[in-house]
C-alpha cells in the first residue's frame, strides 16, 4: 500500500464558500438546483434560466426583442421588484423590469418544456446556460463528457476514483495518481492532498485518490470505466438522463442514439416546411421516416418530450425536435439517413442523434 | 472497452476466431520484405489504408472521353438564364459557384425551386458524359470475358486492363472517369483523402492472419475494419508506419475473406463487405458485394498497393450524394444526370421484380501502410497487458 499518510486541512474554508452560496440571496421568482457540479438556476416554475451572449456588449439593456423574445422569454420581474445580490433589474424596450445577474439579462427557452429540459444549451453558441460551476483545485478541472460533468487533469485526461480503495504497485502500472503541485494545499474537507510513500502527493477527492488510466490516450476518453469493476470515472454530475427505450449503437458516425433494435434514431434540423419545399417532399418523407410514437402516458425526462400527431398519437421529440427513424437502415449500425435532405447544402435535413448530444457545456 | 465483440453480421464467416483472452496485436509486416529472415511462422499482418481512391484510368490525350468531360450543376443553372439574371443573381458574376448562396441557387432548379440533388428526376438535364474507352483497371467480377447477362448480372460492356486482360468490370468508371471531381486530381476524390488524412475519419485496417509464409502462403484470412484511433504523424505531417490502431467496434465491419498469398501479391474469395468512408464532409459507408482485395503486399519497402474490387449498390452509392448534394459544384456534375446513369449502367444484382440492376461494378485503389491492429476481444477495458504485448511484439519483429 502506497498511501501513508492522509492530510485534510481547510474543511472550514470550503464549509464557509458552501454556506456562503447555500444563503446567497435571490429574487422570490428565482430559484437554485444544487446539482454536483455547481448550480443552475431556475425560474419559479423551475425551468432552466439563460443569458444572452450580445447583451454583454449593451450592459443594463436587452438586445433580444421580437421574434428573438419570443424563442427566449425574458423573465419579466413584477413592478415593485427590488435588486438582491448579484441580482439587478433592467428596462426593457417596453420598459417592462427584467431580472439581471451580474448585469447580464435572464431569459428561459422556448423549447424546454418542461422543468428539467435545457435544450437552450444547444440552441446557438450565443446563448449560456445561467450555470455556477463548483470550485476545483488550479490544476484539475470540470469537463462536459457524454458521462456528464466528470473531473479532468491538466492536461483534460479523464480522472478515476478506485471504489475499493487500495491500488497496489501491479494496479499502478496502468493507473496513474494525480499529482498535486508541491505546494498546493487541500482545498475543501472534499478537496485534500495525500503523501505517497514514493514522495508524490496526490489530490483525493470526497476521501478517495485520484487518478489517471495510461490507457486513455486522448482527452475525452474513459477506457477505464468500470476496469476490474472497482474503477469509476469522477462524475459529478449525470448527463441528462434519457427513456429506458433509447439505446447507444457503434456506428460509422459515432456512438449513437437507437431504439430498442439497435436502429439509429435522427431528428430532423430544418423545420419540416423548408424540407418538404427544397429536399423531401410529403411523398418522400412518407416514403423514407417513421416517427418514433410515445407510448400512452409518456412523460417527458431531461431534453425528451413528446408532441401530439395529427393522428393523435405522440411522437418523441429530443430538442425540441421529432424523432424518427430511416426506413433504408436495414440493422443496427446503419446511419443512411444522417445527412438525408440536406440537397446542395453541407448541413441540414435530418442527422443521426449522436451520443455526443448529451455533453452540456456549462463552462461558459 | 465496455463494448461487444466485432459481430460478422452477414454470416459469411469463415473460420470462428481465434479465441485470445484480452486483446490482440496484429504483428505488423516489420520491414518484412527487407528481412524476411526474421518473418515470424505464424503471424498476423497488420495495414492501414492511407490512400484511397477510385479506380480510373486516363490517357494522355483523354481518348477515353471524346466527347470532353461532364458539365456540372452550375453551368447548367448558368445556361439557362438570362443574361440580365445572371447579373443581378451573382452580382455580375461575381459570386463564385462554390460558395452557399449561388451553390444554392444554382441547385434548386425544380419546378417548384426544389433542389435537384434532393429530387434528382425532378428534371431532366443533358446526358451524363461516361466513359467510352476500351481500357480500364478493376477485376473481372462476374468471370466472363464477354459482358452478356447472367442471374447475377446485366449486360454490360467489359474493359480490357492495362496488361491485357479481359473481362473487367468497372462500369463505376465507365460513370465517373469523364467527371472532373473522378480525374487525377480532381477535387472530389483529392479532397476526400486530404480529410482523411487530417481528420482521421473513415481509416480502413486490412488484417491478414494465418500468414505461415508472407511472401507465398495458399491459405490466409483477410479482414476489415474501421480505425478507433487517429493517424500518428511525423514533424512533416508523414502518416507514422508501425502505428498500433485500435478497433472500432461497429456491425457489419470485420466479415472474414479467404485469401492466398502469391509471390507477394494477396488476393481474396469474394465476400460482402463494409468498408468506413468520410470525404467532403460526409460519412458514406461503403457496401459491396463479391468484393475482394488484390494487394501487392511488396510494392515497394514501405507500401502495399493494389485495388479493392466489387459490386456497390447503386443506393449505397447515391447515399454519398444525397448527403453531399455540394460537390455537384465541386466535383462539376449533374446530380439528375449522374442518377439517371447511374442506374442505367448498373449490371450487377438484379432486382428479382424489376429486372433492373442494383449494383454497379467497381475498383478503388489503396495505398496501405503497415500497422499494429488492436481488436477487443472481450468486454473487459483495455489493458496494460495488451499494451505491453504490443510492444513485445514489436520488440520482437524488429
Amino acid at each position: 500500500m502506497n498511501i501513508v499518510k492522509l492530510t485534510v486541512i481547510g474543511a472550514s474554508l470550503l464549509f464557509s464558500q458552501t454556506n456562503a452560496m447555500a444563503q446567497q440571496s435571490l429574487p422570490s421568482d428565482v430559484g437554485v438546483h444544487e446539482l454536483g457540479a455547481g448550480r443552475l438556476f431556475v425560474n419559479d416554475d423551475g425551468f432552466t434560466l439563460y443569458t444572452f451572449e450580445q447583451d454583454k456588449h449593451q450592459p443594463g439593456t436587452s438586445v433580444c426583442i421580437d421574434e428573438c423574445a419570443v424563442a427566449w422569454p425574458p423573465v419579466l420581474a413584477s413592478d415593485n421588484a427590488i435588486p438582491v445580490g448579484k441580482w439587478t433589474l433592467i428596462k426593457r424596450q417596453d420598459d417592462t423590469p427584467q431580472w439581471a445577474y451580474n448585469g447580464q439579462p435572464v431569459y428561459t427557452h422556448i423549447k424546454d418544456t418542461h422543468p428539467g429540459a435545457i435544450v437552450g444549451e444547444k440552441a446557438s453558441v450565443s446563448w449560456d446556460v445561467l450555470y455556477e460551476l463548483v470550485e476545483t483545485p488550479p490544476d484539475i478541472s470540470i469537463q462536459a463528457s457524454v458521462l456528464g460533468q466528470i473531473l479532468t487533469n491538466s492536461t483534460r485526461m479523464t480522472i478515476y476514483k478506485e471504489t475499493s480503495g487500495a491500488c497496489d504497485d501491479a494496479c499502478m502500472k496502468r493507473w496513474q495518481p494525480v499529482e498535486a503541485p508541491w505546494m498546493a494545499s487541500p482545498l475543501s474537507d472534499e478537496w485534500a492532498i495525500i503523501s505517497r510513500d514514493d514522495g508524490l502527493t496526490q489530490w483525493s477527492y470526497q476521501g478517495q485518490p485520484l487518478y489517471t488510466f495510461k490507457d486513455d490516450f486522448r482527452s475525452g476518453e474513459s477506457n477505464g470505466q468500470d476496469a476490474e469493476g472497482t474503477w469509476k470515472v469522477v462524475v459529478l454530475q449525470d448527463a441528462p438522463q434519457i427513456p429506458s427505450w433509447v439505446k447507444f449503437q457503434e456506428t460509422d458516425l459515432g456512438e449513437v442514439m437507437a431504439n430498442e433494435d439497435g436502429m439509429t434514431l435522427y431528428y430532423m434540423l430544418w423545420d419540416e416546411e423548408r424540407i418538404k419545399r427544397e429536399t423531401c417532399g410529403e411523398e418522400c418523407i412518407r416514403d423514407n421516416w417513421d416517427p418514433v410514437i410515445a407510448p400512452e402516458g409518456a412523460q417527458p425526462i431531461a431534453n425528451w418530450s413528446t408532441a401530439e400527431l395529427k393522428n393523435g398519437s405522440r411522437q418523441w421529440l429530443y430538442m425540441g425536435l421529432p424523432v424518427v427513424t430511416f426506413r433504408s437502415d436495414k440493422m443496427p449500425g446503419d446511419t443512411y439517413g444522417d445527412k438525408f435532405g440536406t440537397g446542395s447544402q453541407i448541413r441540414g435535413g435530418w442527422a443521426a442523434i449522436l451520443k455526443e448530444s448529451l455533453i452540456q457545456d456549462f463552462s461558459s | 472497452m465496455g463494448k461487444t465483440l466485432i459481430s460478422n453480421r452477414l454470416l459469411n464467416s469463415i473460420e470462428a476466431r481465434p479465441a485470445l483472452a484480452g486483446f490482440i496485436a496484429s504483428v505488423a509486416l516489420t520491414a518484412f520484405m527487407q528481412n524476411p529472415a526474421k518473418a515470424n511462422d505464424e503471424s498476423t499482418l497488420g495495414f492501414v489504408v492511407v490512400s484511397f481512391y477510385t479506380s480510373v484510368y486516363e490517357t494522355k490525350y483523354m481518348e477515353e472521353c471524346p466527347r470532353g468531360l461532364e458539365i456540372g450543376n452550375d453551368e447548367i443553372w448558368w445556361k439557362s438564364l438570362e443574361p440580365g439574371i445572371r447579373d443581378e443573381l451573382t452580382n455580375g458574376g461575381d459570386i463564385e459557384p462554390v460558395t452557399g448562396t449561388r451553390r444554392a441557387m444554382s441547385a434548386k432548379r425544380g419546378p417548384n425551386g426544389e433542389d435537384v440533388c434532393g429530387f434528382p428526376t425532378i428534371v431532366e438535364d443533358p446526358p451524363m458524359k461516361t466513359v467510352e474507352g476500351a481500357i480500364s483497371y478493376g477485376m473481372n467480377l462476374d468471370g466472363l470475358t464477354e459482358g452478356t447477362p447472367t442471374p447475377k448480372t446485366c449486360s454490360h460492356k467489359n474493359f480490357t486492363s492495362p496488361a491485357g486482360e479481359t473481362g473487367i468490370d468497372n462500369q463505376m468508371y465507365r460513370l465517373l472517369g469523364c467527371t472532373y471531381g473522378w480525374r487525377n486530381s480532381g477535387y472530389v476524390e483529392t479532397n476526400a483523402n486530404g480529410e482523411l488524412v487530417d481528420t482521421s475519419q473513415g481509416i480502413i485496417l486490412v488484417e491478414i492472419s494465418s500468414v505461415d509464409d508472407r511472401h507465398n502462403d495458399d491459405d490466409v484470412v483477410v479482414r476489415m475494419y474501421r480505425a478507433k484511433d487517429v493517424f500518428p504523424k511525423d514533424a512533416q505531417g508523414n502518416i507514422l508506419p508501425y502505428s498500433s490502431y485500435r478497433v472500432h467496434d461497429i456491425p457489419g465491419y470485420g466479415n472474414a475473406a479467404k485469401g492466398r498469398i502469391i509471390d507477394g501479391v494477396l488476393t481474396t474469395d469474394p465476400i460482402e463487405a463494409y468498408l468506413p468512408y468520410y470525404g467532403n464532409l460526409t460519412h458514406s459507408e461503403i457496401h459491396l458485394r463479391d468484393m475482394r482485395l488484390e494487394v501487392d503486399l511488396e510494392a515497394t519497402d514501405e507500401r502495399a498497393k493494389g485495388i479493392i474490387a466489387g459490386y456497390r449498390d447503386v443506393d449505397n452509392f447515391w447515399s454519398y450524394f444525397r448527403k453531399g448534394g455540394y460537390m455537384a459544384v465541386t466535383g462539376q456534375f449533374s446530380c439528375p444526370a449522374m442518377y439517371k446513369a447511374a442506374h442505367e449502367l448498373a449490371d450487377g444484382y438484379p432486382d428479382p421484380d424489376t429486372g433492373e440492376c442494383t449494383a454497379l461494378s467497381s475498383s478503388y485503389t489503396i495505398e496501405a501502410i503497415p500497422a499494429y491492429i488492436v481488436r477487443p476481444e472481450s468486454d473487459e477495458p483495455k489493458t496494460s497487458a495488451a499494451t505491453q504485448d504490443i510492444q513485445d511484439t514489436r520488440l520482437a519483429a524488429n
